[in-house]
């Protein structure tokens, strides 16, 4: 891939499309115009209305005979009440008479079958005479609600009264909570005169009194209102605003047989992908960082004249616009690789459609209530994000969720830019005609060997696979080690190399690379941790994890044999993890040279393990052992070492003397001095790895290698 | 190498499905010279033509462009040849300066050179007028000349030009095929299909004719009129196709 044609296509693709008015628009100005007048506009709407309505006089109707002292309380609480307004005299009569009862209360919000009881007991209601003489005088806004007084009460007894009003009138629920608020306080005023007439303590006839307060910070109040809208609204922006770019650039240039012109060019299909997806990218992040910078100025100006609280600093959007990087990329390049399967423009927009709209419906959901992120979320796409940024505004985001939820959108990212890639390599699409699934996904190839792509979509069913099976099967830990393992680590490997007909020593480097990368395997094997051990200095592990680590060790459970332990958490993953990750993986990566495909390989293999806190030392493990298998073209070495560090951890910490001897000196990690004799041991071990290397060369030279 | 291969292509098949686009075709281009491809609709014209610009891979057979091999080196063989069709668009939110300017850019020709061949360009096609003015304001014959300045930008070696004159005037098709025969002149392989007789008469030196993907005649117009005993090149043209 060439630089300069890549920035080619990106710059004139930039170019045609900041000439395009729509696409300005839709980046800039709606954001910066949408906004301000969405949400000040409705909030000032929105307050006027308040403001007038709490100002107007409340017209109720009031049936039956008032106590003493109501009909003054009301009146000086602005309400202006007509007694007996709209009440036929039969209806009148009947009320005085007693022969209307209260109506029943409604159930309790904790009874299962509340909302059925509650449905009936409306049904029932909206039939009595009484509200059916009331419904036409509400309805009419002769007035906002009736306030039924029912007899029969002494003077100490308890006077029932209803309030009938209009739920979807906005005048009359208000009247409905301010008629209720007085009643409390007419309430209050009878108890105290009682009390007073009774020669009762003060508070005798309340009883008990109580006040809430919220705990939540002032950041976290404002950053609640934003939550439930920006994810959603950054995502669909995100969606939307590369959507017209991409099915232009795709379907449009295919149109417009423009696309046939660039395919005679000297260019690679590789550079025109990654130009074209580099502008969409583009494109959709200006659009979001207006978007963001936008809604947030907005909200901020909003709560600063409501004088509600502080506002979000740009620390929390500038966090939030770099969350959102990986979900663009995912969706540039899938509607990158979607536009080009249409004819024109028009066919374009109707294939683009339904993915933009599965990307942004389960976003939606983010903007209901009580929906969080947790760990069955941080791998759904867009989702995460979502619920990533909600997590972010109200400052709740753990490093875990936020280190997921980037690498798992970014691995979503790399597999839609991955299929475009691969769709841009097929001409028939290019040039206006059909390819079929089979052969645009290559299973009619007969492949002989792993391609990286093949081992990234592997990486990331792995990841997937492990993350879903782990948390949802409720076994035995000892048998889920084991299980995870085989079934969900090695399982798809051997079952990929078996679907696609691959040599199975030569594709898992599965060969005797003599004794010499053995050996230097075990030195490897036993001095890695203690390296690692150096990482945890700089980012010492929350206890929490170290507990999960115990646990998955199994060094919380006495039952289990160490024979059991050393063969589910030190043997398994020497074999199961290598054979995928070195095996499979890093032997894909082979062509990409030994920096990149030892780094590469050693990055997926820390990302695997699931926690930013670990990612360090795993790392270094992974470049070892990578080093091994470059140079070594076997497993073997890695699986020793691997299983040997993984075996040396387990003796360390299960081994009373051992472990007595952390806890009495209080060591959170290993002493320096043992770390750098481990370096000086581990540096040996992968000198003498390598020295081998020239006789693995030459077997391979000589044709009897199994990698030739 | 005057006179020499410039443009060579041996047994190419292409399938669309289950459908034989194009069975075993073979034939040369020289330098110097204009070949006709002629064929009715669906022959397989433009089909051929694709896999030669390297458009489209061929399913079997190979192409040669000034010697490199279209499916081992893509990059060099496509550099040789300047690919222009009657249907092709321009960026329409560019002007053809900056579409030239763009090519030369994926040609990899140094910034100075660029400017100084578009200039050239924009001067001998006669564009200075709209030069600088968006695509999508162009007539169609204005849009064809930025076209063909496209196609000639990197001075190639072999010009391969599907139906080039397809919906222009006579004026602007005639200064079309005026500027082709200017680069036959300059000793340029020239391959040019059409389905207008008149043109392929003024203009072809050599014509293949292709008929339901397979190569019906081929050789100089006096051979072909000669060898079918008609009167004219339409006549032999219906007689090769079996009409």
């Amino acid at each position: 891939m060439r630089r300069t044609i890549v920035r080619a296509i990106y710059l004139k693709e930039l170019r045609e499309t900041l000439r395009d008015r729509r696409t300005i628009t839709f980046m800039l100005v709606l954001p910066l115009l949408l906004y301000p007048m969405m949400i000040i506009g409705m909030s000032r709407f929105q307050q006027n209305m308040e403001k007038e309505s709490a100002q107007r006089t409340a017209k109720i109707t009031v049936w039956g005979e008032a106590p003493a002292g109501l009909l003054q309380l009301l009146k000086a609480r602005n309400f202006d009440a007509a007694v007996n307004l709209g009440l036929p005299g039969t209806l009148g009569e009947q009320l005085r008479m007693g022969e209307f009862a209260q109506f029943d209360a409604y159930p309790d919000a904790e009874d299962p079958d509340a909302d059925k009881k509650t449905e009936a007991m409306r049904d029932k209601a909206s039939v009595h005479p009484l509200v059916n003489a009331a419904r036409p005088l509400v309805l009419d806004r002769k007035t906002d609600a009736v306030l039924v007084l029912f007899p029969g009460s002494s003077h100490d007894g308890k006077q029932e009264m209803a309030i009938l009003f209009d739920s979807v009138r906005q005048d009359s629920r208000r009247v409905r909570v301010r008629l209720g608020a007085a009643l409390d306080e007419f309430r209050k005023q009878v108890l105290q005169s009682r009390e007073q007439t009774r020669g009762l303590e003060k508070g005798f006839t309340a009883a008990l009194g109580y006040e809430a307060r919220d705990v939540a910070p002032k950041l976290r109040r404002s950053g609640f209102g934003v939550s439930i809208m920006l994810p959603f609204v950054l995502l669909a922006i995100s969606a939307t605003a590369g959507f017209y770019r991409a099915v232009e650039t795709t379907a449009g240039e295919k149109e417009r047989n423009t696309m046939q012109t660039l395919l005679c060019a000297p260019v690679r299909p590789i550079e025109i992908v990654v130009g074209k997806f580099a502008s969409i990218a583009t494109i959709t992040l200006i659009a979001a960082a207006a978007n963001i910078a936008s809604l947030g100025l907005t909200f901020n100006n909003l709560s600063r004249q409501m004088s509600q609280g502080s506002s979000l600093g740009p620390s929390q959007y500038l966090l939030v616009f770099v969350v959102l990087v990986p979900v663009t990329f995912l969706t540039s390049a899938l509607f990158l690789a979607i536009g080009v399967f249409a004819k024109d423009f028009r066919d374009g927009q109707n294939l683009a459609t339904p993915v933009m709209m599965l990307t942004m419906m389960p976003a939606a959901v983010t903007m209901l209530p009580g929906v969080e992120a947790n760990l069955y979320t941080v791998f759904l796409p867009c989702v995460n994000v979502a619920l990533l940024i909600k997590a972010l505004l109200v400052g709740e985001a753990k490093p875990d969720f936020i280190f997921l939820t980037l690498v798992s959108s970014a691995a979503y990212a790399t597999l839609a830019l991955l299929f475009a890639a691969r769709v841009f390599e097929r001409e028939n699409l290019l040039t206006g005609g059909k390819d079929t699934f089979r052969g645009l996904f290559g299973f009619g190839d007969r492949r002989r060997e792993v391609t990286p792509s093949m081992a990234f979509v592997m990486f990331c069913t792995v990841l997937v696979l492990l993350f879903y099976g782990t948390s949802a099967v409720k076994i035995d830990i000892r048998f889920l080690l084991v299980a995870t393992q085989y079934l969900l680590i090695l399982g798809p490997v051997l079952l990929a190399v078996l679907l696609m007909k691959l040599p199975l020593k030569e594709t898992l480097a599965l060969r005797w690379p003599g004794w010499q990368p053995m050996l230097g395997a075990v030195m490897v094997g036993l001095s890695a941790g203690a390296v690692a051990s150096l990482t945890l200095r700089l980012l010492t592990p929350p206890e929490s994890l170290a507990k999960g680590l115990q646990q998955v060790m199994m060094l919380d459970r006495v039952d289990i044999p160490i024979a059991w332990i050393v063969f589910a958490a030190s043997i398994s993953p020497g074999i199961c993890e290598e054979l995928l990750f070195r095996g499979f993986i890093q032997g894909s990566f082979r062509k990409l040279g030994m920096g990149v495909s030892i780094v590469l390989s050693a990055f997926l293999f820390a990302v695997a393990h699931a926690s930013i806190y670990r990612m360090m030392p795993v790392m270094l493990l992974g470049l070892a052992i990578g080093w091994l298998f470059w140079h070594s073209r076997s497993v073997l070495p890695g699986m020793l070492a691997h299983a040997l560090n993984n075996g040396l951890a387990v003796a360390v910490i299960s081994i009373p003397s051992i472990r007595d001897y952390f806890v009495k000196n209080k060591l959170l990690f290993l002493p320096l001095e043992w770390s750098l004799a481990g370096m000086a041991i581990c540096g040996a071990g992968l000198w003498l790895a390598s020295r081998a290397k020239s006789s693995a060369s030459d077997t391979v030279q000589m044709g009897i290698g199994p990698n030739q | 190498m005057t006179n020499g291969v410039r443009l060579a292509c041996d047994g190419l098949v292409k399938h669309f499905g289950a459908v034989k686009a194009v069975d075993g075709i073979s034939f040369e281009v020289h330098s110097g010279e204009i070949v006709g491809l002629l064929g009715p609709n669906g022959a397989g014209k433009t089909t051929v033509l694709r896999m030669l610009a390297g458009i489209l891979t061929p399913d079997a057979g190979e192409v040669r462009a000034c010697g490199f091999d279209m499916k081992t080196s893509p990059l060099e063989a496509k550099r040789q040849i300047g690919f222009l069709s009657g249907d092709t668009q321009l960026y329409m939110r560019l002007t053809p300066r900056e579409v030239l300017l763009y090519f030369g850019e994926l040609f990899e020709m140094p910034a100075a050179q660029r400017k100084q061949r578009a200039a050239e360009l924009i001067g001998s096609l006669d564009m200075q007028s709209f030069a600088d003015r968006p695509c999508e304001t162009l007539s169609a014959g204005q849009k064809q000349r930025a076209n063909i300045a496209r196609a000639f930008l990197h001075n190639p070696e072999i010009l391969i030009l599907d139906e080039p004159t397809t919906a222009l005037d006579i004026l602007s098709g005639r200064f079309i095929v005026d500027a082709i025969r200017a680069q036959r002149d300059s000793g340029k392989a020239v391959l040019f299909s059409t389905h207008i007789m008149s043109e392929a008469e003024y203009l072809c030196d050599r014509i293949v004719m292709i008929h339901q993907g397979r190569k019906a005649e081929e050789g100089a117009q006096a051979e072909i009129i000669g060898r079918s005993g008609a009167h004219n090149l339409t006549d032999a043209f219906l007689r090769a196709i079996g009409e």
